[in-house]
């Protein structure tokens, strides 16, 4: 069974400022001269976090923002490859999914899970604190190998605790039996003692209190309402 | 933290599903803590309005379905527009917390106050959006897998491949699995560049995919 919380290692990582959730943001009108490092004319630099990675047509691969200059601007780390096209820019925090548990699995789903390694049911090796492995469901439907990828949604502030949450995942076509559910982050932020545990860093683990199967049907998880008394995330 | 499955064999969730969901989160906003008298109120109101939810959850899914076998893959392009469900929702759900009883009184007097809030208002706007939205990405995601859903939401698999092979079916079934990180992936033949996406539909379909995979809300108040 199970253990719904925090795992301990993404308490402190929150203290490194290692998980970022802010909501995606494409399609941007905005401006970047070629070879340029700045992306002027933005709408607004809200919500858009220095280390988020940056997109759109003409935009370096592999650039994040390196600074937000004002309103409307901000600086990334690598020269544009051409005149950025307006209407293609976005700004991407961190990825996060969501991996299944199957049924009596070997690993052990608490506070000290700190690392989802590799799941995958058939070729993801032994479960450990640091791998879910094996312990994964079966891909099956839109559920693929290492779990649906989750759709942020900006923190918020709830009366005085702060929120944090994410889409409700859907997954369709699928025969599914878990039991729980592991939250974890796959963008590398903060760097490790061992690099290979630098990506795929856990966030949380979600016991569902038994087996909950489908069969060639849907499977929805419901995130909790983001306020301050049942919020996914919350730090009051 | 507690997340909460719904799980359907052979198809879509009926709408009676989603709309106990959608109840639920509804009076999750105001029941937390609440004393026994506030409860009671709250359980009955989640009654009164499961079947009000229902009857739109049944008229989104209608919706989007038929349009769905009308217009093929090309409509999963298109934005998710929870805007021509929400309002009508919205004003039945209010209506109803205003109800009152053969005296005249309200019919839960604990919650008057609540649904007296401006806030409350954008926070059922919020919530309504999340649902429909939602109820809309299922259907999208069975009709992108290549799977009939009929009427009764059951569904028969595998009936039009054609569906699945679609651009827009690919970038779909692409976002729903790898989201935004797609947009950061370089090109393989020259890493200095983002890829195209080509094999997903092109950039500006899976941006497009992105943008629809996240709910319209309210803007909410900085912290």
């Amino acid at each position: 069974m199970a253990v719904t919380g925090w795992t301990n290692s993404c308490k402190v990582e929150l203290m490194k400022a290692a998980h970022c959730t802010l909501v995606t943001q494409s399609a941007l009108a905005g401006a970047g001269a070629n070879a340029a490092f700045t992306i002027t004319g933005l709408t607004a630099t809200t919500d858009v976090a220095v280390g988020m990675a940056a997109s759109g047509t003409n935009v370096a691969a592999g650039a994040i923002v390196a600074s937000i200059d004002s309103l409307t601007q901000v600086t990334v780390s690598k020269a544009h490859t051409g005149v950025v096209t307006t209407g293609t820019i976005g700004f991407t925090a961190d990825v996060f999914k969501l991996c299944l548990i199957k049924v009596s699995p070997t690993g052990t789903y608490d506070g000290t899970l700190s690392n989802a390694g590799t799941p995958n049911n058939t070729t993801g090796g032994t479960p450990s604190t640091t791998n879910i492995g094996t312990d994964e469901v079966a891909a099956s439907g839109t559920y693929a190998a290492g779990g649906m990828t989750l759709t942020n949604v900006s923190p918020i502030l709830s009366t005085t605790t702060g929120v944090g949450s994410f889409g409700n995942v859907t997954i369709t076509g699928a025969t599914i039996s878990t039991t729980s559910a592991v939250i974890y982050n796959t963008s590398v932020r903060v760097g490790q003692a061992t690099y290979a545990l630098a990506a795929n860093r856990t966030i949380s683990n979600h016991d569902f209190s038994g087996t909950q199967s489908v069969t060639s049907g849907t499977l929805t998880l419901s995130m909790p309402t983001q306020n301050s008394s049942t919020g996914l995330l919350r730090i009051a | 933290m507690l997340l909460r499955l719904l799980m359907t064999d052979g198809g879509a969730h009926p709408p009676e599903a989603l709309a106990s969901m959608t109840a639920q989160r509804i009076v999750d906003d105001f029941s937390g803590n609440a004393p026994e008298a506030v409860y009671r109120d709250v359980q009955a109101f989640r009654e009164r309005i499961e079947p009000i939810l229902a009857e739109h959850h049944r008229i989104a899914q209608t919706q989007e379905r038929a349009a769905l076998r009308f217009e093929g893959s090309s409509r999963l392009a298109k934005a998710i527009d929870t805007g021509q469900h929400v309002p009508d929702a919205l004003d039945d759900i209010i209506a109803a917390a205003h109800e009152t009883d053969a005296g005249g009184q309200p019919r839960w007097p604990s919650l008057v106050h609540y649904f007296a809030r401006p806030q409350t208002r954008q926070y059922l706007e919020d919530v309504l959006h999340m649902e429909f939205h939602q109820t809309a990405h299922i259907e999208r995601s069975w009709h992108a897998q290549g799977h009939y859903l009929y009427d009764s939401g059951q569904a028969e698999f595998d009936a039009y491949p054609e569906n699945a092979a679609h651009p827009a079916a690919r970038a779909f079934l692409a976002v729903n699995a790898q989201g935004s990180s797609l947009l950061t992936l370089p090109d393989p033949g020259e890493p200095q560049q983002l890829s195209d996406l080509a094999e997903h539909g092109g950039r500006e379909l899976v941006s497009a995919m992105v943008a629809n995979m996240i709910p319209k809300t309210t803007p909410k108040a900085e912290a």
